[in-house]
């Protein structure tokens, strides 16, 4: 569904991501994990349009997307990192964006079936975004993005700033959309919370690719956290 | 106590113009966080269209009226792209001066085609002198003042009723915001502008209607008029807008009565001062939005 080949970024000088390749199909989870700087938001930027690309290819259900901007994107949303609600906007307002252009009774059926995955929404629809608690508020950008109707989510860091126990809810909510058939692409920090729900794991290390695999070859959390760590090449993995 | 009512309801009535050149200005501040200079003379442009109608080819109301809001959009359309969607990111300031230049350009290609000093713009004749008690209403302000009130009712229903107003909405409060939720905010910028630009060229028709005369002072008066009355309220609220105007309305009225034009200018100029002193937030007061908190810190 989603192929990057050889996607290389840079700012300037830096140089934010080095030559990396990804596959992603259907109902499948592929979590991205790296220390802090190593590139991995602007990975998941680049493939939406958000950030520019130097070099390399983007395609999606095999059409070249490489810099389309998200608004021309069908089938893409992006929960991105922080959340990056409008703070005076309300819940309600919030979905209405996230659907785009669609007609009254589109948006209808696509608010019923999103405040049925999320309940506490319902009840908060006129309440202020930058009210809402931490949790809440990833709920919402959770929610903004699927009233989009992805078949590709991107998320970047979604459980930042939140209790284990508010991550935990998050991460069962990605297995319960992975069920419905979504592909999703996962930044995230928690070892254990990823290694548990991908399916394949991309290591990035200062912007280039150490390994990737299926997740059930990897090593435990703790190794790979050492992986990420180290600064020597020779670890490089190979699964 | 009479002239005080009196002047106050002359005032309600070229305050709410004033309402809505601050109005234009504070929709093209949220979307793009920096002040459009050029906002006057591109009104500038949309009223000497609209009296070159007139003389030429002794057009009416409706048509001067047409051609003054399309000459005010198309130089506007012209400002937008030379001066903001060139200049991207974080570089206000350059913004700000390169639409200082463009309302130097544009006025000095005004005064190049009309080179006279003052041209006939047509009047709302005709209509009766409306008597309330001891009270007068010259009909034109009646106009002015209802076609202001339904200008903002139309606004209000397209900021919260429609997508484009939920877009201009989120890019007004967080810019990065609507990026990530797919809002193309190249194009609701460039709309808003328009939308703004619609909005003053309303306005200076109803001023030079008024009137019955204009000059190439127009422009720059436009944008002082609807700059101060945008400050008075509280940069970045559009109620504040609306309030700014009305107020910047109604004490120029009480002072031009009670100390004469030179006292009025002076009284502006201190309104001006108190507000920015005194209430940084403005009369609005209060909410914060983004556009506000935004502006408290670039300016
Ligand atoms: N907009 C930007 N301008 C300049 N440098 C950037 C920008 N965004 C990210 N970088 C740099 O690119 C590198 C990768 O950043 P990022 O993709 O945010 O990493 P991560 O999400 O893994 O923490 C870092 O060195 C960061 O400083
Ligand atoms: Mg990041």
């Amino acid at each position: 569904m989603l192929a990057v080949e050889a996607l290389s970024i840079r700012y300037g000088r830096v140089r934010a991501l080095e030559e990396v390749s990804l596959t992603l199909g259907h109902d499948e989870v592929l979590a991205v994990a790296g220390l802090n700087g190593a590139g991995k938001s602007s990975l998941v930027r680049a493939i939406c349009g958000l950030s520019p690309v130097a070099a390399g290819r983007v395609t999606f259900e095999g059409r070249d997307i490489t810099g389309h901007p998200l608004y021309a994107l069908d089938g893409v949303a992006l929960v991105p990192e922080g959340r990056v609600l409008a703070p005076s906007l309300t819940v309600a307002e919030t979905l209405r964006l996230g659907a785009g252009r669609v007609r009254a009774r589109e948006l209808d059926a696509r608010r019923t079936e999103v405040l049925d995955r999320f309940p506490a929404l319902g009840q908060r629809l006129n309440q202020r975004a930058g009210t809402l608690s931490g949790g809440e508020a990833t709920m919402l950008a959770l929610a903004r993005a699927l009233m989009a109707t992805p078949r590709l989510l991107l998320l970047d860091e979604p459980t930042l700033g939140l209790s284990p126990a508010a991550a935990a809810r998050v991460f069962e909510m990605l297995a319960a959309l992975r069920r419905d058939g979504l592909g999703l692409l996962v930044v995230e920090q928690d070892l254990h919370l990823s290694l548990g729900l991908a399916d394949r794991v991309l290591l990035l290390r200062h912007g280039r690719a150490i390994g990737q695999g299926p997740a059930a070859s990897m090593p435990d959390a703790r190794r790979l956290e050492d992986l990420l760590i180290a600064d020597t090449e020779q670890e490089q993995l190979i699964c | 106590m009479i002239d005080f009512v009196q002047n106050t309801l002359d005032g309600l009535a070229i305050g709410s113009a004033y309402g809505l050149l601050a109005l234009g200005f504070t929709l093209i501040f949220g979307v793009m966080r920096r002040l459009n200079m050029a906002f006057g003379p591109s009104i500038l442009v949309g009223i000497f269209a609209g009296a070159w109608l007139h003389s030429h080819w002794s057009a009416g109301m409706i048509p001067v009226f047409l051609a003054t809001l399309a000459g005010a959009v198309i130089a506007s359309a012209y400002v937008e792209r030379l001066s903001f969607a060139a200049i991207r990111g974080d570089a206000a300031l350059a913004s700000m001066a390169s639409s200082f230049a463009l309302w130097m350009q544009l006025e000095e290609a005004v005064a190049r085609v009309f080179p006279q000093r003052t041209y006939a713009f047509p009047t709302f004749e005709g209509l009766p002198m409306l008597e309330l008690g001891p009270l007068f209403l010259r009909p034109e302000y009646l106009v002015m003042f209802l076609t202001a009130a339904a200008l903002v009712a139309g606004l209000q229903v397209i900021l919260t009723r429609t997508l484009f107003g939920l877009h201009l909405r989120t890019l007004s409060d967080n810019r990065e915001a609507a990026r990530v939720s797919g809002v193309n905010v190249a194009q609701v910028a460039l709309l808003t502008f328009l939308l703004a630009a619609a909005i003053g060229g309303v306005a200076g028709f109803l001023i030079a209607a008024t009137d019955g005369q204009i000059s190439t002072k127009l422009g720059m008066w436009a944008t002082m008029k609807g700059l101060i009355a945008m400050v008075i309220g509280g940069l970045g609220s559009m109620r504040g807008a609306l309030i700014g105007g009305l107020a910047l309305g109604v004490v120029e009225a009480q002072a031009q009565w009670y100390l004469g034009a030179s006292g009025r200018e002076i009284t502006t100029f201190a309104l001006l001062f108190v507000a920015l002193i005194l209430l940084p937030v403005g009369l609005a007061g209060g909410a914060e939005t983004g556009a506000r908190a935004e502006a408290g810190r670039r300016l």
